[in-house]
């Protein structure tokens, strides 16, 4: 596995000619995630762009038709809705409603997949949900239907049946990356506290990974074939020297654990991938197992090639290549032999050749954690007609419920809030100088001290801004501090919003606050700056856009009287 | 380790995250600084001498400290302990 220094690092190189583009949609902060994907691509030699949109803005890059995401037009769109954020919303939900979580928001995938559809072709790569046993009833809440373990099982299960209906959906089994590594490894609470980020930084890689073979499956990079050795490999001892009363195989000791390797290749044949045999050996002793062991769980009959000889393995492989006519890319060696791997791995560089551990016991685990058999499609004959009248039901229910951002926002039932600094909240105010970046005007650095200074000052109006809608309360979010210049005139020492609030009108209801209550209290003008920094280009043009007049370059001036309300759909919070 | 080693690894440890080969730094040198040491390569740097040093830092340290000298502050203090 590569490391994450490694692939933030590959991130780094430019792609030389991008064949796919992939857009990455979360409710956790998923540009770091962006990134290591791009490194994987990269190093996976996969010509992959990768656009990250904002943190938490799924929903509002899926219900504007001409948002950042669609204009990108990508072929694949990535969603993580990570366990994380889901466990506050379920304990900010109302506690009568908590039965129906699971439902709920699987009604909001299915929306976000059905709005996906409407302006675009991209295919859908959904992550599953990882698991966070909260132990509010210790080993109780499994079987109580509100609890969030409860809940959460039962939207994994509910995910899966929505996306058996649905061809454009492709898994991302996350759930598996976090019990293959362990929640200590997957999961950081330092970093989810102060970067949102809902997984560790070294357990992106493995993320990073899921995503990449899904995406190469998509691309038609898959196996076909797994060639198989068969002494030590496929039965424990040696056919030519034990003997067959001696093989390993069966229920018992080390025989169990090739029985289970061997059911395990049994149903890769089943879902339609060839076995072939290779093995240094006489045909007759290496075919004797096969056909005298009832043990044995592959037959002759499960094998499509059967090469034994004494020739070199990579002239067999080859020939069973032509036999079978399929790409040498679409072959994994299985040999337990070190020496015969390297042969091959150098001889046919193509083929995958696992690095099989020394123990027998290992091998299967190993295997499957290497994700050889990745499938964009699965061939299950006649479809279920129900299931996809069902589907659609759902898509045109959601469909119908908003038919525009606006809709959206006004469904949201945002409130808002606008306060004069307190004492109270002066920690909080100049944490959010200190850290606010994009968008933040002029990037003025207060310290807590300081802020205590301006509430006190008669020559500031310093303001900040409260938002909550119908799902959670967000809190403090802006700030505008303003300095009085003259009787008549204030200028805007300070504007700075939280992100986790863009675009949902709040700017919009900051400029109409501001400018009411500046008018209220006898001014008539108000001027601005903007400050360029390397992160703040989002807000640059903000105040023209606001109908303020440049009157020398970053500086900008309104006449409050001229001032028309811009209209929002955050509405007044009465106390 | 004393504290010149550890903030000599420091400083090689900032050249590959921030990518510059050239990178001098000091122990008062900050985001502020480096243009390259934004929101997420502090994570980098973060994990990076988390994994080095074989440490964890807790929230407040890691989203706290202004600059590399306070890194190194707690990194001295995690090594002795």
């Amino acid at each position: 596995m590569y490391s994450y220094r490694e692939l933030r690092k590959a991130a780094r190189q430019p792609v030389q000619v991008t064949q796919l583009k992939a857009a990455v949609l979360g409710n956790c902060s998923t540009q770091l995630f962006s990134s290591v994907l791009q490194g994987y691509a990269n190093l996976e030699g996969l010509d992959l762009s990768v656009l990250d949109t904002d943190y938490n803005g799924i929903e509002f890059q899926l219900r504007d038709e001409g948002s950042e995401v669609f204009r990108y037009q990508p072929d694949l769109m990535i969603l993580w809705i990570a366990s994380e954020k889901l466990y506050e919303d379920y304990l900010d939900a109302d506690y009568n409603r908590r039965e129906q979580f699971a439902e709920e928001t699987m009604d909001s995938v299915r929306g976000y997949w059905s709005l996906i559809r409407q302006h675009s072709n991209a295919r859908i790569l959904q992550m599953n949900f990882t698991e966070i046993n909260d132990k509010a009833l210790g080993n109780y809440s499994a079987k109580v239907d509100k609890s969030f373990i409860y809940q959460l099982r039962k939207l994994n299960y509910l995910l899966e049946e929505a996306m058996h209906a649905e061809q454009d959906v492709y898994p991302v089994d996350l759930l598996s990356v976090q019990v293959q590594l362990g929640q200590r490894e997957f999961f950081h609470a330092p970093m989810y506290y102060s970067a949102k980020l809902s997984v560790s930084v070294n357990a992106l890689p493995y993320v990073a990974k899921a995503v990449t073979d899904v995406m190469k499956a998509l691309c038609g990079t898959i196996k076909k074939c797994v060639v198989m050795d068969l002494d030590n490999t496929l039965w424990g001892g040696i056919i030519g020297e034990d003997g067959i009363d001696h093989i390993e195989i069966g229920e018992l000791g080390r025989g169990h654990v090739f029985t289970n390797l061997q059911r395990w290749l049994k149903q890769l044949k089943e879902y339609g991938i060839l076995l072939a045999v290779c093995s240094k050996n006489d045909e007759e002793l290496a075919k004797e197992p096969f056909e005298q062991l009832d043990e044995m769980i592959l037959k002759l009959s499960d094998i499509s090639v059967f090469v034994a000889n004494w020739e070199d393995k990579a002239s067999n492989i080859r020939l069973i290549q032509k036999t079978l006519n399929i790409a040498m890319d679409s072959f994994v060696f299985l040999d337990d032999n070190p020496a015969e791997r390297e042969i091959i791995r150098r001889m046919l560089p193509e083929v995958a050749v696992p690095e099989l551990p020394e123990d027998p016991a290992l091998y299967l685990e190993y295997l499957q954690t290497c994700n050889y058999f990745e499938s964009a499609s699965f061939d299950i004959g006649a479809r279920d007609r129900t299931a996809q009248y069902q589907a659609e039901y759902e898509r045109n229910k959601l469909q119908a419920e908003y038919l525009s951002i606006d809709d959206y926002l006004d469904s949201l039932e945002m409130k808002g809030r606008i306060c004069v600094f307190d004492k109270e909240h002066a920690a909080r105010i100049a944490q959010l100088t200190q850290r606010s970046n994009q968008f933040n005007l002029r990037t003025v650095r207060y310290t807590e001290g300081e802020i205590d200074q301006i509430v006190d000052s008669p020559d500031h109006i310093p303001l900040y801004f409260m938002l909550k809608d119908r799902f959670g309360d967000y809190g403090l979010v802006g700030i505008m501090i303003l300095k009085r210049r003259s009787d008549r005139t204030a200028f805007v020492d300070t504007w700075l919003m939280s992100c986790r609030v863009l675009k949902r009108g709040m700017e919009e209801y900051m400029m109409n606050g501001m400018a009411a209550k500046l008018l209220d209290l006898g001014y008539t003008t108000i001027e601005s700056e903007y400050i360029p920094t390397s992160k703040n280009s989002m807000v640059r043009d903000i105040y023209k856009q606001m109908g303020f007049e440049e009157y020398e370059p970053c500086h900008y001036r309104l006449d409050i009287k001229e001032y028309q309300v811009k209209k929002t759909y955050i509405r007044d919070d009465r106390l | 380790m004393d504290r010149e080693e550890v903030f000599s690894k420091v400083a090689d440890i900032c050249k590959e995250v921030f990518d510059d080969e050239s990178l001098e730094v000091t122990e008062t040198s900050s985001a502020k600084d480096i243009e390259a040491w934004d929101s997420l390569t502090h994570l980098d740097l973060i994990s990076a001498l988390e994994d080095t040093f074989q440490v964890s830092f807790t929230l407040e340290e890691f989203s706290g400290a202004k600059n590399l000298g306070e890194l190194v502050n707690y990194l001295m203090k995690h090594l002795s302990e």
